[in-house]
């Protein structure tokens, strides 16, 4: 652990602080989108320090970001926060294991967030004592997919850049 | 170039996955009868199964509840983000909305007590 890596994890975990907070405010209350349903922006980040840090930094930025979720939302929102995050981070890191996978972030994007919503939803059911929630899965799959979809495009696309940037990192 | 073409099959067959479980999911909650009710559950237990049929408000710890019109919400709440309030009117089979904070979640379900009779006739 130099200070570069120290950095870098500095730099990350805020960066997806500051993604996690200005999602909210960049999607409309549209009446067929699940509540509270978010776009994930900040999952780009950790799949990204899953990949090039490794497991460690994405799930130390993974805990980062539910606590601060707590600080500013309080205790039901970090229990959801972190409930999804740690597990699409588990589901990430093997995924990114495995070698000769045959998908692209693109596809890890997309099971990493239905997973992170089917986390979230668990978390839901679990506070609520509710098990009728599941009737929110549909939607959450399909919004899940489409937002995983995205980040995950996104990151494929930048990461050859990223990449380049951080040549001389090692 | 063969490598990327490989890592594209796997991404489709994640996306055909998706579409297809969902496609039978969203079906399968659209199948159902009339005379929904609304089950109003409170820490996990039955507070309550309200007719839509009748016009009125249920006022529960941290929530309160509006039935109008064949319809179901949680017209206001006590919690920061009021996600519930923001799901709006629940009258189909399998419309959910829950207000997680309080523990409270509305569902709505077909009447099963009506069944038997149709089986009868």
């Amino acid at each position: 652990m130099n200070t570069k890596k120290i950095t870098l994890i500095a730099i990350l975990s805020a960066l997806a602080v500051v993604l996690s907070v200005a999602e909210g405010m960049l999607v409309p209350d549209i009446a067929f989108l699940p509540p509270g349903a978010k776009p994930g922006l900040a999952n780009i980040v950790v799949m990204f320090a899953a990949g090039f840090l490794g497991s460690i930094p994405a799930f130390f930025i993974t805990v980062l970001k539910s606590f601060f979720v707590f600080l500013t939302r309080g205790a039901t929102a970090f229990f959801m926060s972190i409930g999804g995050g740690i597990l699409s981070t588990c589901m990430l890191c093997i995924l990114l294991k495995i070698k000769k996978l045959p998908m692209s972030y693109t596809g890890i994007g997309i099971i990493c967030a239905v997973v992170h919503n089917a986390g979230q939803l668990i978390c839901a059911c679990v506070v609520t004592g509710t098990f009728s929630l599941i009737n929110y899965a549909p939607a959450l799959l399909a919004f899940g997919a489409v937002t995983g979809f995205l980040t995950g495009t996104v990151l494929k696309y930048t990461v050859p850049a990223i990449n380049k940037a951080l040549k001389n990192f090692r | 170039m063969k490598k990327i073409k490989k890592q594209t099959v796997g991404d489709l067959a994640v996306i055909a996955c998706v579409i297809i479980i969902c496609g039978l999911w969203f079906s399968a909650l659209q199948s159902g009868g009339k005379s929904p009710i609304a089950i109003i559950y409170k820490d996990g237990k039955i507070a309550e199964e309200a007719a839509l049929s009748e016009d009125r408000v249920i006022r529960l710890d941290g929530v309160v509840i509006q039935i109008s019109d064949g319809k179901i919400r949680f017209a206001d709440a006590d919690c920061p983000d009021r996600l519930c309030v923001k799901s709006g009117w629940l009258y189909k089979n399998g419309d959910t909305a829950a207000c997680v904070p309080s523990k409270t979640v509305i569902t709505i379900k077909n009447n099963r007590e009506k069944a038997p009779y149709a089986v009868t006739f």
